[in-house]
């Protein structure tokens, strides 16, 4: 019940537009990157569809080659960077503090920051579409492809819009390091973080050490672009091979970025819904971290075909290889926890377990690409594209929903309708391994990759058929979820502060949704499932005093102030100094004016 | 503890502060930058096509006396820091307005190599030493750039009548940890660029 | 803030803000330390001690680096986690930075191969060609980075070139009968053509440390000498002969 919050008194306004733009509280921030990352996520649905549309048949003539270019570019930024990332940055946002015991992250008001520059640079990104052009080169934009002499101003667009989207995630990444490293409460070990949480931290120091990789490869791209130079352009004596590399060490980083949060988030699910606790915690924190230290050694495993040399391919072709028994750790973990668990199966269960499934096959189709003579087979055929989305639908996309369902109840007081859960559930996987499976086959016989048609006769006619309709079928499990969505925020807030009734971390705890202030009393850790521990030792939490004051950060408009410096910044680059110059100004305004605020 | 957040941190898990967590995890960050760009340098050496080249354009008695400057304000740093830990504020505004005045001598420093090698037909687009080169150190520049923002503005704020607080000594700490990671940084450059032979 | 929070809530622990133990003449003292390992790099790298020139100013730079960051950074005194999040992201920069510079170094190798070859069909062939004439003078040829170091004249006839690398990485020798300036020859593609130039004696790649000769008649007239693995030319590697 939401009763906590109506007795608490809490300083600064909470309705209306400018509360929430310029709020700086975690769970407001997670919900606006919530759905405006559900608003991405849709929109490279639609990209998705355009192009399974274009494949149905031999011979397609809905969209051009050109756009049918940009479109599986766009696809691709717009499922990476504007949606699951954003939306593991939603959970986040909303749980770090909630899981770990604290009223807010580190620093509110450079929460707010990330938001802001994530919708800048996502913005910048999109308005691609309508002022020439979106990026056609590619996500990973391989020079000589993205370079001047043979990509338009789209890739502009590009390197603006990635770098804003990766401030906006190094500072996103800084504040949660922080946080989590410094904000547990009593009691709240390392070892005993929530396996959520861990993963957010692996995330975060994923973020911190691989983006500045790519940044450098972005600046460098860009002043191939604008300013003459020639670090990827061969002719003059520049190697576009730099930049597959520079790329790859930021680029397989974050493959676990998109992947881990989804690891979070079963962990927290399947425990709950087993009613058991995690089976062996530590080998499971143990793995994460070894996937993220590993995952800095292989990046050349997408470059195989490159002409490393021997060395280097044994070197990279055995990394890979060992990265995935961490994996397979996870994964015999999770299977683990279910066995012999009272399980209920909820919808959130349901995504869940089909994690375990679908994640293990795209997973086992990487390992195959780690020896290297497949990979040169399977190299930009459709094997590829059916493995990642094996991985990030399967693996990221199932995971996320999982959670949504999951945390719902504690995000709104409402639940979500189970029935109609469990259909989106069912759509979505069978319409994603109708999309994604004959994909293999497709691939094994030779389709390749980014071709924008296919002509009849060559055997490729049928699956492609069968992809496209599954995709379909994905879209109607999406429209499913947006009427679920619908139907649920027209009821009453009434969960309970434990919705499940079978909460084992500290979000369950307090109310539904949770008060600004997150917890009346700070609570005391014992154990790695402290509400398990507190019933089982018949703990209950100490009672709020009466007359209680708890300050929370004010509002402040200085991050939208900044976040609007950065987009005049980004705005500037690609049409003339004097807007760049401006931004300058705004943000060092904002600096000033930040520092200066009192927050007390 | 949310609000200990934003006023001075008087708890947290680890005895350390947030803010210098932050900073230092930051730094962490940034060596990854630094290093991409010095990557980028030693990918490119020896790979010109055409010159000038850097044996030939490279001034190491003017860069030896710049990297002096550059140490010695480090050292500016850690008194201003030492005056403002122990509550001699004056003792923090020399040392502070003597550190960014020996940043702006080294930006002044590089401004004028920057010209010379212009003038002597090296730039950006001359060849790959000219990119690499000038991106690598006006990329550190940018960095000192904002290292003399930051210390003059708290170098400003220190003359407000509160001064800067009863935190003086942890902001200029944290300024002074960035402002010693630009220094370090150039100490590798120094070395890798100019010292070793091409 | 914690003044707000009006009963015994659990606490964190404190913020610790211990001061070094260290005081301004400490800090001067390590300023002049600094400079005077700035000032050994300076010394060191003019001294041509070229065999252990980089080794030791990349230790020199270290010292220095570790001086700052423990004491002016105070990682010294401060917390432990401090240092090994710092270590961390520095260590990890290096590993790459040292693991992109061997792949390309891996790279230029297997892209000089053809060259590598083609340069041991050419020279084998002078070689059998100048085999035939009998040798009247050696010449002394020494290359390095970058750099052909050679006598200024010889005399016409038969002459065998003793060339060694000096260098760190590998080299070759081409001479070619050239009235051009030494550092005027037609260059394609990174490399002096060969085509448009007269090469009358040339080695395969010696590697560094290694060395090699060829034989070649020579007329008289203006000769250079030059290194042709890809852009080594333009970086310095020629030097004129002139043969009487």
């Amino acid at each position: 019940m939401a009763t906590a919050a109506g007795t608490m008194p809490v300083v600064g306004s909470h309705t209306g537009l400018w509360s929430w733009l310029t709020t700086v509280d975690h769970k407001r921030i997670g919900t606006l990157y919530g759905v405006t990352a559900m608003l991405f996520f849709m929109m490279g649905g639609v990209e998705a569809l355009l192009i399974r549309t274009q494949l149905a048949v031999p011979n397609g003539t809905v969209v051009e080659a050109q756009l049918f270019n940009q479109l599986f570019t766009m696809h691709a930024l717009t499922m990476i960077f504007l949606a699951i990332m954003p939306l593991g940055a939603a959970f986040f946002n909303w749980f770090v503090p909630l899981m770990i015991g604290a009223r807010d992250v580190a620093f509110p008001r450079l929460n707010a920051l990330s938001y802001w520059v994530f919708l800048a640079g996502g913005l910048l990104l999109v308005s691609s579409f309508v002022f020439g052009g979106a990026p056609d080169a590619g996500w990973f934009a391989y020079t000589p492809l993205s370079d001047k002499n043979h990509a338009g101003s789209g890739m502009d667009f590009y390197v603006i819009g990635l770098l804003a989207l990766g401030l906006s995630s190094l500072i996103a990444a800084l504040n949660f390091a922080v946080t989590i490293i410094n904000m547990r409460a009593p009691g709240m070990t390392m070892m005993r973080l929530p396996v959520f949480i861990w993963m957010t931290l692996i995330v975060a120091f994923l973020l911190i050490l691989s983006l500045p990789v790519l940044t450098v490869a972005l600046i460098e791209l860009l002043f191939d672009r604008k300013f003459e130079t020639n670090f990827f352009i061969a002719d003059n004596g520049g190697n576009p091979i730099l930049w597959q590399h520079l790329f790859w060490v930021f680029g397989h980083p974050e493959v676990y970025i998109l992947i881990l949060p989804a690891f979070g988030i079963i962990s927290e699910v399947l425990p709950v819904f087993s009613r058991k606790p995690l089976f062996g915690y530590s080998a499971v924190v143990f793995a994460g971290i070894s996937i993220a230290v590993l995952g800095f050694a292989v990046w050349s495993h997408h470059m195989f075909t490159t002409g490393l040399g021997t060395v280097p391919q044994i070197v990279f072709s055995a990394s890979t290889m060992a990265i995935a028994v961490p994996t397979g750790v996870k994964i015999f973990n999770w299977l683990g926890t279910m066995f012999g668990g009272s399980i209920r199966f909820t919808t959130a269960m349901y995504f869940a377990v089909s994690v375990i499934a679908l994640f293990t096959i795209g997973g086992i189709t990487g390992v195959m690409h780690a020896v290297v003579p497949v990979d040169t087979q399977q190299q930009d055929t459709y094997f590829i594209v059916a493995h990642l989305h094996y991985v990030l639908f399967g693996g990221a996309i199932m995971g996320i929903f999982s959670g949504i369902y999951y945390w719902f109840p504690k995000m709104t007081g409402r639940f979500l309708g189970e029935g109609l859960g469990k259909v989106q559930f069912w759509l979505f996987f069978v319409g994603m391994n109708l999309t994604f499976f004959p994909m293999h086959f497709l691939g094994v016989a030779g389709m390749p990759r980014r071709i924008y048609t296919y002509d009849d006769g060559l055997g490729w006619g049928m699956w492609n058929m069968v992809a496209s309709i599954g995709s379909y079928i994905i879209a109607l499990g999406m429209l499913v979820f947006v009427v679920n969505f619908l139907l649920s925020m027209r009821k009453p807030a009434t969960a309970a502060n434990d919705a499940w009734g079978l909460g084992a971390t500290l979000e369950w705890s307090t109310s539904s949704p949770p008060p600004e202030h997150d917890f009346d009393v700070i609570p005391v850790v014992h154990d790695r499932d402290p509400l398990w521990y507190n019933r089982d030792h018949g703990i209950t939490p100490e009672a709020p005093p009466a007359h209680q004051h708890i300050h929370m950060p004010p509002p402040s408009y200085y991050p939208l102030v900044m976040g609007g410096g950065v987009l005049l910044l980004g705005v500037g680059v690609l049409s003339h100094l004097a807007v760049t110059a401006l931004g300058v100004v705004i943000i060092i305004y904002a600096a000033w004016a930040w520092t200066l605020e009192p927050t007390d | 503890m949310a609000a200990a957040a934003h006023g001075p941190t008087h708890h947290s898990s680890t005895g350390i502060d947030n803010r210098k967590l932050l900073m230092w995890i930051f730094l962490a960050s940034e060596c990854l930058f630094f290093g991409s760009l010095i990557s980028t340098y030693l990918i490119f050496k020896g790979q010109s096509l055409v010159g000038p080249f850097p044996d030939e354009i490279l001034d190491i008695p003017v860069t030896s006396a710049s990297t002096f400057v550059l140490l010695m304000s480090s050292l500016s740093m850690v008194l201003a820091v030492y005056g403002a830990e122990h509550g001699r504020p004056r003792m923090m505004k020399l040392w502070l307005l003597v550190t960014v005045l020996l940043g702006l001598i080294f930006l002044g420093f590089q401004v004028y190599e920057f010209r010379t090698f212009g003038h002597e037909g090296l730039n950006l687009t001359t060849n790959q030493f000219g990119a690499s080169f000038f991106v690598l150190t006006g990329f550190h520049g940018t960095h000192v750039g904002v290292g003399v923002l930051i210390l003059a503005s708290l170098l400003l704020a220190s003359f407000r009548r509160s001064g800067l607080g009863p935190e003086a000594g942890f902001h200029v700490e944290v300024a002074g940890l960035y402002w010693h990671f630009v220094d370090i940084v150039w100490i590798v450059i120094f070395t890798v660029l100019y010292l070793i032979p091409q | 803030m914690t003044s707000d929070m009006a009963h015994g809530e659990a606490q964190l622990p404190e913020v610790q803000h211990k001061l070094p133990a260290i005081g301004p003449r400490q800090y001067v003292m390590i300023g002049v330390i600094l400079t005077i390992i700035t000032a050994i790099e300076l010394w060191v790298s003019y001294s041509g001690l070229d065999a252990i020139i980089i080794p030791v100013l990349l230790v020199l730079s270290a010292v220095k680096f570790a001086v700052v960051v423990a004491f002016f950074m105070h990682l010294r005194f401060d917390s432990k986690m401090l240092t090994r999040l710092f270590v961390f992201g520095l260590a990890l920069a290096s590993a790459i930075l040292v693991a992109l510079t061997a792949l390309f170094w891996n790279d230029s190798t297997i892209s000089q191969t053809p060259v590598q070859e083609a340069a041991a069909g050419s020279g084998g062939g002078e070689a059998a060609a100048g085999g035939a004439a009998a040798v009247q003078a050696e010449v002394a040829v020494a290359l390095g980075e970058f750099f052909v170091t050679v006598a200024a004249e010889t005399s016409a006839g038969g002459v065998q070139f003793n060339v060694a690398n000096e260098g760190a990485i590998p080299h070759n020798l081409r001479v070619a009968r050239s009235d051009l300036a030494p550092d005027a020859l037609p260059v394609a593609a990174g490399i002096v053509d060969e085509a448009q130039v007269d090469v009358v004696a040339s080695t395969v790649d010696v590697a560094a440390g290694a060395s090699d000769s060829a034989t070649a008649t020579l007329e008289a007239g203006a000769y250079v000498l030059f290194c042709n693995v890809p852009g080594h030319y333009q970086l310095g590697m020629h030097a004129p002969l002139t043969v009487r």
